[in-house]
């Protein structure tokens, strides 16, 4: 959706607001981009509370956007050459956020399928070289 | 409850689920290994409790009276019999039944009738449910006392008292202690009588309706009346009821003595069965004959106890054999409860059959009693001068000569029978024969100069207590049992313990990071598309 360029004296005090508020929000996101490269692949290596600090950041986000959106809704903002800079960079960052997330999930479920493939080791081990059953007799696959 | 997968799209609470059962794997090998101790140590203990079973059985083997069995024949058993004991002197008896002891007792002289309605005599015989009432009349009722060795009481009978109940409180009765006075009461409904009698023969078991005095003289006959017309019918009215017991009285003389009665020795005894000589008699009826009885040395009865100990020893080596070659199917482990909801009961049992065999396969502390054993009954026995019997070759017991068999013993019964009956003394040394102080300070190898009974009860031993270190001992608490396998069990148990504990951390830390990253992935992407549609615009409307 595009925002007209136009403003009033009124708007003026709003747009300090929302300037505020974007260059929060630009502080927000490099920190949930340097919180997401801090967080492990393997589960193991993360400790509960290094989950927890993205979520917090991302809920910090959720405040700021909170509070941000009535204004962008209401009216037209321009936005100045400092928080244009700082929507660039968020854009950018936007960018990295979201592969980051997803390659996270990945290395979840990447690390999920080995312990899945363990389970089937572990079954092997359980009775992967024992004869199958069929009706009451055991043919023997070994040999 | 935990509820995930909203960002992701993934079924979080079954991932974790796999996740958690994938870590569970070492667990249930754990659990199998427990398993797999658990039965180890069960079948150590079956087999504690079969050579402990054996023991007992051949415990008597080592012992001297064990070959020294005598057995007794009478004349005439409907008169007297015998019972002979190791230490029974084999020989010829003269004994005269004089008298058997009995018990003191007595019945009704008369039968016990009913009153009709009138009150009047009849002859109609009581029967135990009459009452005291139908037979005394109405409202008869009353105390008496009866004194026995054992002390005196009162029975109270009332008028609603059947005469089953009265008999009841007879036999019942108790002195002032409390202790039973020893009788024997009932009532006989076809002969419409009470029979009374004490417990034990002897004259010195007696009883009476009245009390006396030192001299005689009746001090006590309250209700004595009662005592008459209901229970003893004798009419008599002498207040003077007194029973005793009488004592049994043989005549005994050593070898054959027509007249015991003057040439022998009289015994009395209280009871029927009088022990002389190391020889129980049995007295059975009274006799003007003199009977004999004859001791002898009881053959049959040791080659029964050799022969049943080699039989059982047979068996014992078969089953122990089986249990060190018996084949273990290390492909076969104990089934998680997984494995046994995907089988049939049929295929249960079958898997748990081979999973529980060989549990003693090639075991060490069965190997070394199979080989002790055979080398025990096979080895001479020291110390038995060259002239007499000194192995069990010698009397007619040898080992298989099939290897596989283990050791088993086979009897050639003849020689057997030849070496019992002609050399009962050597075949008692071979079996009880104990090294002497000399050899005992002189010799490394005592058991060596030890008889077989000896060698074998030493070796169940030395092997039941082996078994109990390893396994422990059958019936001891788990809490309580600091055997070898007992100790790994405790082991496997706090590994187990811990193992949950930590799976029970790990499971925890696994939900938080999952379920944080699907809310924090749901917020991010709700913030995405926000700032998408109004800060971004596409792109170039903020800008």
């Amino acid at each position: 959706m595009n925002k007209t360029k136009t403003t009033t004296v009124n708007q003026a005090n709003n747009g300090d607001v929302a300037a505020g508020y974007v260059h929060e929000l630009h502080q927000l996101t490099r920190s949930l981009l340097h919180t997401l490269h801090e967080l492990k692949p393997n589960m193991d290596h993360n400790e509960a509370d290094d989950v927890a600090a993205v979520e917090r950041v991302v809920q910090h986000r959720q405040d700021v956007i909170r509070k941000l959106d009535p204004i962008v809704r209401e009216q037209s903002l321009h936005w100045e050459d400092s928080e244009q800079q700082a929507l660039q960079e968020i854009a950018e960052w936007e960018k990295q956020i979201q592969p980051l997330f997803e390659r996270l999930f990945q290395s979840f479920s990447a690390q999920i399928g080995r312990l899945r493939r363990g389970r089937q080791m572990a079954n092997y081990y359980h009775g992967g070289n024992t004869p199958a059953y069929t009706d009451g007799a055991f043919i023997d696959r070994k040999g | 409850m935990q509820i995930g997968g909203l960002a992701s799209g993934l079924d979080t609470q079954q991932i974790i689920r796999d996740l958690m059962q994938a870590e569970r794997q070492p667990l249930n090998r754990i659990y199998q290994n427990q398993q797999i101790v658990e039965w180890q140590r069960d079948a150590y203990r079956d087999v504690n409790l079969d050579l402990r079973s054996f023991r007992e059985s051949f415990a008597d083997l080592r012992l001297q009276g064990t070959y020294l069995a005598h057995s007794v024949h009478s004349s005439d058993e409907s008169v007297i019999s015998g019972t002979a004991h190791p230490t029974s002197t084999a020989g010829t008896f003269s004994v005269k039944v004089e008298q058997l002891a009995e018990v003191a007792q007595t019945h009704s002289a008369e039968a016990v009738t009913v009153l009709d309605e009138n009150g009047e005599p009849t002859n109609t015989y009581a029967t135990r449910s009459t009452t005291v009432e139908e037979v005394l009349g109405e409202g008869a009722e009353g105390t008496f006392t009866i004194a026995t060795q054992g002390g005196k009481a009162t029975i109270e009978i009332e008028a609603d008292d059947t005469l089953e109940s009265v008999a009841r409180k007879l036999a019942n009765a108790t002195n002032e202690d409390g202790e039973s006075l020893g009788l024997r009461a009932n009532f006989d409904d076809t002969t419409g009588r009470f029979f009374i009698s004490t417990q034990e023969t002897g004259e010195e078991n007696w009883f009476e309706f009245s009390i006396h005095d030192d001299e005689g003289n009746v001090i006590d006959n309250a209700n004595a009346a009662l005592v008459e017309d209901l229970i003893l019918k004798d009419n008599a009215h002498t207040l003077d009821h007194s029973f005793k017991g009488q004592d049994a009285i043989i005549y005994y003389a050593q070898g054959i003595e027509d007249d015991p009665v003057a040439n022998g020795i009289e015994v009395t005894s209280s009871t029927n069965d009088i022990r002389i000589n190391n020889m129980d008699l049995h007295l059975h009826n009274v006799s003007d004959d003199v009977q004999r009885m004859n001791v002898q040395a009881d053959s049959d009865e040791v080659f029964d106890t050799i022969t049943g100990f080699v039989d059982a020893y047979n068996e014992l080596i078969d089953d122990l054999r089986g249990m060190v070659d018996e084949p273990r199917y290390r492909d076969y482990p104990p089934l998680t409860d997984e494995q046994r909801e995907a089988m049939s009961e049929r295929e249960i049992e079958m898997w748990e059959e081979r999973a529980q065999s060989g549990m003693l396969r090639n075991d060490n502390i069965l190997n070394s009693f199979l080989t002790n054993m055979r080398m025990a009954l096979s080895n001479p026995v020291d110390g038995i001068p060259a002239d007499q019997m000194n192995s069990l070759s010698q009397i007619g017991i040898t080992t298989t000569s099939d290897y596989w068999e283990g050791g088993k013993l086979e009897i050639d019964e003849d020689r057997l029978r030849e070496a019992i009956s002609q050399n009962p003394d050597e075949v008692m040394q071979l079996f009880t024969r104990r090294a002497t102080d000399e050899e005992e300070a002189n010799n490394d190898n005592v058991s060596g100069f030890e008889g077989l009974g000896h060698r074998l009860y030493d070796q169940l031993n030395s092997t039941i207590s082996r078994l109990g270190e390893r396994a422990g001992m059958p019936g001891v608490p788990d809490g309580a049992d600091q055997s070898t396998l007992g100790r790994n069990l405790h082991r496997i148990s706090d590994e187990i313990s811990r193992f949950e504990d930590r799976m029970q951390r790990t499971e925890e830390r696994y939900w938080q990071q999952f379920t944080a990253l699907e809310r924090a992935m749901q917020q991010y992407n709700n913030q995405a598309m926000w700032m998408m549609e109004n800060l971004f615009g596409g792109g170039q409307g903020m800008m």
